[in-house]
């Protein structure tokens, strides 16, 4: 059922992404909604793999559409979901400033991972081009990020972490 | 099989990895995923159609409400611009005969270079890539409207690029900056000034001129030559900078392209 759920969300942003949030963007920017949700959910399932599962399949679907090579996307999506699953064993998933730590590297991270693998498969975009708009992608993405995290917190986590409660 | 056993997390990991690892070197080294994409492709273009026109709607009708001034602002301005264009229709009516003696001229000389004539398709954009670096956007008319792969994607601004990919109901743009081809170009001021053109690391356009001595000037306009792919006179865009490189002895130039390609939401495609 959590599956059906999240792969709903999922779904949800790989449709929003191309159509309606490009017609909203601000200043040419977007954020990555599916990197968003795989960071998010990665980070708060401690016990399950969503975010790698879903990242994957759907950043497939996106390199078909988008992309001259299958690959980049989904892969640095693994890798960075990958990052966050060793992580989060060392952090409170509880405190909103871990989490916006956790997105803030994970998002410089994966345009790092991206653009390399595009320049591997022969993209001639430069770094530099890539990395003058990651500070406006990683605040916007800071932004839907701590909106998810604040109404999936509540779900995850239904008791405190406290010494009262098991 | 034991440590699989008792990393099951991390085993399950690597192999989706590895997986994907895969899938991208078949990728890299292929060029023919046109079945797969096509189809995916088509059956987004069935949902992001509508999302994409209700979006524009809302968002148009939203920023109409809000911008009454500026609108009538640009209403005035337009009214201006209507007047002058008109005055310039009725001079442009004179030289009309000229041209057509021109024409006959230029087809005894076995020269069609002036008699292109296009068919053009106007179509909407569907969705963008959505990546921020690059410019590929995915058009509501596809292969049904007679597009095809290499069609050239003009705007109301100037030239927007290519046609990379096409199926039933959807084709794919890629832009004059991501496309990666040389543009050969001419001023438009002088048009005996000729160069070349492509996109470059930096997301912008840059080139050269084929004479090292041609009189250019910042805030040239440039347009297509016809030579190549793209037909004459499209607007490429304005030369933002120019440089001397002693060693190659050509004038290097910096353009900014006539077109917003993030504002972008109709094309037309020359069939």
């Amino acid at each position: 059922m959590r599956y059906l759920r999240i792969g709903a969300v999922f779904l949800t942003a790989f449709l929003i992404q191309p159509s309606l949030l490009n017609i909203i963007n601000i200043h040419g920017y977007t954020p990555n909604l599916i990197l968003c949700m795989t960071i998010l959910y990665t980070f708060l399932y401690e016990e399950d793999i969503y975010g790698v599962i879903f990242g994957a399949l759907f950043g497939v679907l996106y390199d078909m559409m988008y992309s001259n090579v299958i690959g980049p996307m989904p892969i640095s999506l693994v890798l960075v979901a990958i990052g966050i699953v060793v992580i989060r064993e060392l952090t409170n998933i509880e405190n909103i400033i871990n989490m916006w730590a956790v997105s803030v590297v994970s998002v410089i991270a994966y345009y790092f991972m991206n653009w390399g693998l595009h320049h591997l498969a022969g993209n001639p975009v430069g770094f530099a081009v890539v990395f003058q708009q990651v500070p406006y992608i990683v605040l916007y993405s800071l932004v839907i990020i701590t909106v998810m995290y604040k109404i999936l917190i509540k779900r995850v986590i239904r008791h405190h972490r406290d010494r009262y409660v098991r | 099989m034991r440590w699989i056993r008792e990393h099951k997390l991390i085993a399950g990991l690597l192999a989706i990895l590895l997986a994907l690892v895969l899938i991208f070197l078949l990728t890299a080294g292929s060029t023919s995923k046109d079945g797969v994409t096509g189809t995916v492709n088509k059956g987004m273009s069935l949902v992001s159609n509508p999302l994409t026109a209700v979006t524009r709607t809302v968002r148009n009708t939203v920023s109409g409400l809000f911008s009454y001034r500026q609108l009538q602002a640009e209403v005035e301005t337009l009214q201006e611009e209507k007047a002058a264009l008109e005055l310039e229709l009725a001079q442009a009516a004179l030289t009309k005969s000229e041209l057509e003696e021109l024409r006959e001229l230029s087809g005894l000389l076995n020269y069609d270079y002036t008699n292109e004539k296009f068919d053009v398709v106007t179509v909407d954009i569907t969705s963008f890539d959505g990546s921020n670096w690059t410019n590929i956007f995915t058009i509501d008319c596809g292969t049904e409207a007679g597009i095809k792969e290499g069609c050239v994607v003009i705007s109301g601004d100037g030239l927007v690029g290519k046609i990379s990919r096409a199926g039933e109901g959807w084709a794919q743009v890629v832009s004059i900056i991501d496309d990666g081809t040389k543009v050969s170009f001419k001023v438009a001021r002088n048009r005996k000034l000729l160069g070349v053109v492509e996109g470059n690391q930096q997301g912008q356009i840059n080139g050269y001129m084929l004479k090292g001595d041609a009189a250019v000037a910042e805030g040239d306009i440039i347009i297509t030559s016809g030579m190549g792919t793209y037909p004459a006179g499209l607007e490429i865009g304005t030369i933002q900078s120019i440089t001397y490189n002693s060693n190659t002895l050509l004038k290097e130039i910096t353009v900014e392209s006539a077109v917003d390609f993030r504002s972008l939401t109709k094309v037309a495609v020359i069939l």
